[in-house]
C-alpha cells in the first residue's frame, strides 16, 4: 500500500513540529525518516499511524484519505521505541493481542502466533514474560506483535535506538531481509545515518520540521542538497577554496571565529583529502596532531599552526604507513574533490 | 544469614535489631497480652463467649458492612484516581487535597456529622424517614460512614501506579485494534490490579476496626446493628473482660486471615502478571 503525506503541519503549543511536509512512500518500499532529535520525524510517523491528528494537510493510504479516521480502523503495524510490550502478558499473548481483540478462535491464534514466532526466530519463547527477554528479543516480539494482524503498513519508531552496537547491526540486516521477504510498505524513524543507509530504499532527511532532502541513499550521500545534509551524514571539513578549471584549490582553513555567511566555503569529506609530504598545487600546510587507527582506515587529525583549526583526514591503512604518519609531522593536505553550496543553505 | 552477600551500607545488625525490637514492643507484646488474658478463662468459657450468638452476629455485621464499603470504595476510588491522573480541570488540586480529609479528621467527627445529617430529625434524615427507611436502625448508615473513613485508601494506592503507567501501552493497544473498553480491561486493569487490591484490603481492614464513627451513627442494637468493636467496648463496660478479649481474639484471627488471603491473592496476581 502506498502512503502519501501532503502539506502536513503540526504545532505543539508554540513549537512547530512539522511545517508543510510532503512525502510519498511507494508500495513495498522501506523508507527511513532521518534527522536530529526534535526535527519532527517521530511526529510525522505518529501522524501517518493516526496517533496524532495534523493541524493541516492530509494523509492518504492509496487513494483513501485517512487523516482523521480512527486508529483502530487503519490497520497499521507500529513498533514503539521502547517496545510498549504488555508486561503482564506472555510473549504468546502479546503477539496474539491483535488477534484476540478481533475474536479469532484459539486454534487460529495459535497457528498464526507460531508462524510469527518462527519469523522472528523466537520459537520456544512463547511462555516467557517480556521481563525475561533481552532487548533484541523484546524488539522482535514487538515486531511480531505489530505484524500479527497482517497490517497494510509497518511503522517503526527508532527501532534500533535502545540496542547495543552488535545486536543493532544484526537486527538491521535481519530487518532488511525480512522486508525483502514480506515486501510490506515500511517507514522507520532514526537519528542514526548508518541505520538509514544500511536498511532503507529511500531516505528522508529532516530538520526543524522540514524536509531537507529525500532520495535514494546513494544519491543523498553523493549529492547532498545542502551543508546540513552533508554534515549530518558524516564528518565534513570546511575550507576557503574554489575550482580552477577542474582542479580543486584550497586557499585557507575556516577559522573558528568565521561564521557560515562570511565567505564561500568548500566542503570536503575526510576520505576525499590526500596527504602530501611536500607542497602541491592547492594544498594547505598543517601539523599532524593525532594518528588513530579506526577499523580499516587511519584517522589523522591535522592542525593549522596559525588558527589552531583542526581538520580530519581518513587515509587507507597502507597509505598512512607509507607516509609514516606520526604526530608533530609537518604535512600538506590537498583535496581530490570539493563541494560547494548556494550560500543561503549554509549550516 | 551468612549466605547473604556483603552489603554496601553498614548498620544491618543495628537496623534489623531495632525494627524487630520495636515490632515486638508495639505489635507482638500487646497482642500476646490479649491472648494471655483470654487464656485465663477456661476453654469452654472462651468458646461460649467467642461463639455467643450476639458475637457471631457482630462479626457478621462488621464483615458485611466493612466489605460492602470497601468494594464500593474500590470502584469509586479507581474512578477518582483516574479522573485526577488523566484530566486537568480547574479545582483539580483542591479535589486532590480534599481526598485526604477523611484521613486527617477524627472518625468521631465523621460519626457526629453523619448522625446529625441522617438521624430522623437531621437535614437529610427528615426527608428519608417518611419513606419508611430508618437509616440508623439499618446497616446502611454504618456502610455510609465507612465509605467516608475508607475513601482515601484506594485513591492513594492506585493514583501513583496510574501515573507511572506508560501512555505507549494504550496507544499500542489501540493500534492493535483494541477498543477503549478492551484497552481498559486487558491492558490497564491488569497493571493496576495489585494496587487496587492493596487499596481494597486497607479500606476493608480500616472498616473492620472502625469504632469511633459507627458508635455515633448506628443504633448499636445487638443482633441488628452492633459491630465487633462496638460489642467489645460494651462487654468492657459490663466489666466482662474475658468476654471482651475472646471476641477481640476472634476479630483478630478473622482480620489477620483475611489480610493473609488478600496478600496471597495479590502475590498470585503478580506472578501471573
Amino acid at each position: 500500500m502506498s502512503i502519501t503525506v501532503q502539506n502536513v503541519s503540526k504545532t505543539f503549543g508554540r513549537f512547530q513540529a512539522l511545517d508543510h511536509v510532503s512525502i510519498e512512500v511507494p508500495t513495498g518500499s522501506l523508507v527511513a525518516l532521518l534527522g536530529p532529535s526534535g526535527c519532527g520525524k517521530t511526529t510525522l510517523l505518529r501522524i501517518i499511524a493516526g496517533l496524532e491528528i495534523p493541524d493541516s494537510g492530509a494523509v492518504h493510504y492509496e487513494q483513501n484519505e485517512v487523516t482523521k479516521s480512527r486508529i483502530q480502523e487503519r490497520n497499521v503495524g507500529f513498533v514503539f521505541q521502547h517496545y510498549a510490550l504488555f508486561r503482564h502478558m506472555s510473549v504468546f499473548e502479546n503477539i496474539g493481542f491483535a488477534l484476540r481483540v478481533r475474536k479469532w478462535t484459539q486454534t487460529k491464534v495459535a497457528s498464526r502466533v507460531e508462524k510469527l514466532l518462527h519469523l522472528v526466530r523466537l520459537e520456544g519463547m512463547e511462555n516467557r514474560l517480556p521481563s525475561q527477554l533481552s532487548g533484541g528479543q523484546r524488539q522482535r516480539v514487538a515486531l511480531a506483535r505489530a505484524l500479527a494482524a497482517e497490517p497494510r503498513v509497518l511503522l517503526l519508531d527508532e527501532p534500533f535506538g535502545a540496542l547495543d552496537a552488535k545486536v543493532r547491526s544484526e537486527l538491521r540486516a535481519w530487518l532488511r531481509r525480512l522486508h525483502e521477504e514480506i515486501h510490506m510498505t515500511s517507514i522507520f524513524v532514526t537519528h542514526d545515518q548508518e541505520d538509514a543507509f544500511a536498511v532503507a530504499d529511500k531516505v528522508v532527511v529532516m530538520r526543524n520540521g522540514k524536509i531537507e532532502q529525500q532520495g535514494k541513499p546513494i544519491e543523498i550521500f553523493e549529492k547532498p542538497a545542502n551543508p546540513f545534509v552533508m554534515d549530518f551524514l558524516g564528518h565534513v571539513n570546511v575550507f576557503h577554496g574554489h575550482l580552477e578549471g577542474v582542479i580543486p584549490i584550497l586557499t585557507g582553513f575556516r577559522r573558528p571565529e568565521e561564521n557560515d555567511e562570511s565567505g564561500e566555503w568548500v566542503y570536503v569529506r575526510p576520505h576525499e583529502l590526500e596527504i602530501h609530504l611536500g607542497q602541491v598545487r592547492g594544498s594547505l600546510a598543517g601539523i599532524v596532531i593525532q594518528v588513530l587507527p579506526v577499523g580499516g582506515i587511519t584517522r589523522i587529525l591535522v592542525e593549522d599552526p596559525q588558527s589552531l583549526t583542526r581538520i580530519q583526514v581518513d587515509l587507507h591503512h597502507t597509505r598512512a604507513k607509507e607516509l609514516a604518519m606520526e604526530s608533530g609531522k609537518r604535512i600538506w593536505v590537498a583535496p581530490r574533490c570539493i563541494r560547494t553550496f548556494e550560500p543561503d543553505y549554509a549550516i | 544469614m551468612n549466605r547473604l552477600p556483603p552489603r554496601m551500607l553498614p548498620g544491618f545488625g543495628l537496623t534489623l535489631g531495632f525494627t524487630l525490637t520495636y515490632l515486638g514492643l508495639v505489635v507482638v507484646f500487646p497482642l500476646g497480652a490479649l491472648i494471655l488474658q483470654a487464656l485465663t478463662s477456661s476453654p469452654s468459657d472462651f468458646f461460649l463467649s467467642a461463639f455467643h450468638p450476639r458475637a457471631l452476629s457482630a462479626y457478621w455485621i462488621s464483615f458485611i458492612t466493612a466489605g460492602t464499603a470497601a468494594i464500593l470504595n474500590t470502584f469509586v476510588g479507581l474512578l477518582f484516581a483516574w479522573v485526577l491522573v488523566r484530566y486537568t480541570f480547574p479545582g483539580r488540586r483542591l479535589m486532590d487535597a480534599l481526598i485526604d480529609l477523611p484521613f486527617a479528621l477524627p472518625t468521631s467527627v465523621a460519626g457526629l456529622i453523619y448522625s446529625t445529617l441522617y438521624s430522623e430529625k437531621g437535614w437529610m434524615g427528615e426527608f428519608i424517614a417518611p419513606s419508611g427507611i430508618h437509616l440508623s436502625y439499618s446497616w446502611w448508615l454504618t456502610v455510609m460512614v465507612l465509605l467516608f473513613t475508607g475513601f482515601p485508601f484506594v485513591v492513594r494506592t492506585v493514583q501513583p501506579v496510574l501515573e507511572e503507567l506508560d501512555g505507549d501501552l494504550e496507544e499500542a493497544a489501540a493500534i492493535l485494534g483494541a477498543s477503549g473498553f478492551q484497552t481498559f480491561y486487558k491492558v490497564i486493569l491488569p497493571s493496576i490490579l495489585p494496587a487496587l487490591i492493596t487499596g481494597f484490603s486497607l479500606a476493608f481492614a480500616r472498616g473492620l476496626g472502625e469504632y469511633g464513627s459507627i458508635v455515633f451513627v448506628s443504633s448499636n442494637l445487638p443482633y441488628q446493628t452492633e459491630t465487633g468493636p462496638v460489642l467489645i467496648v460494651s462487654r468492657l463496660e459490663e466489666n466482662a473482660i474475658s468476654d471482651a478479649s475472646a471476641t477481640a481474639i476472634m476479630m483478630l484471627i478473622a482480620s489477620f486471615g483475611m489480610l493473609l488471603l488478600i496478600n496471597a491473592l495479590q502475590k498470585r496476581g503478580q506472578t501471573n502478571a
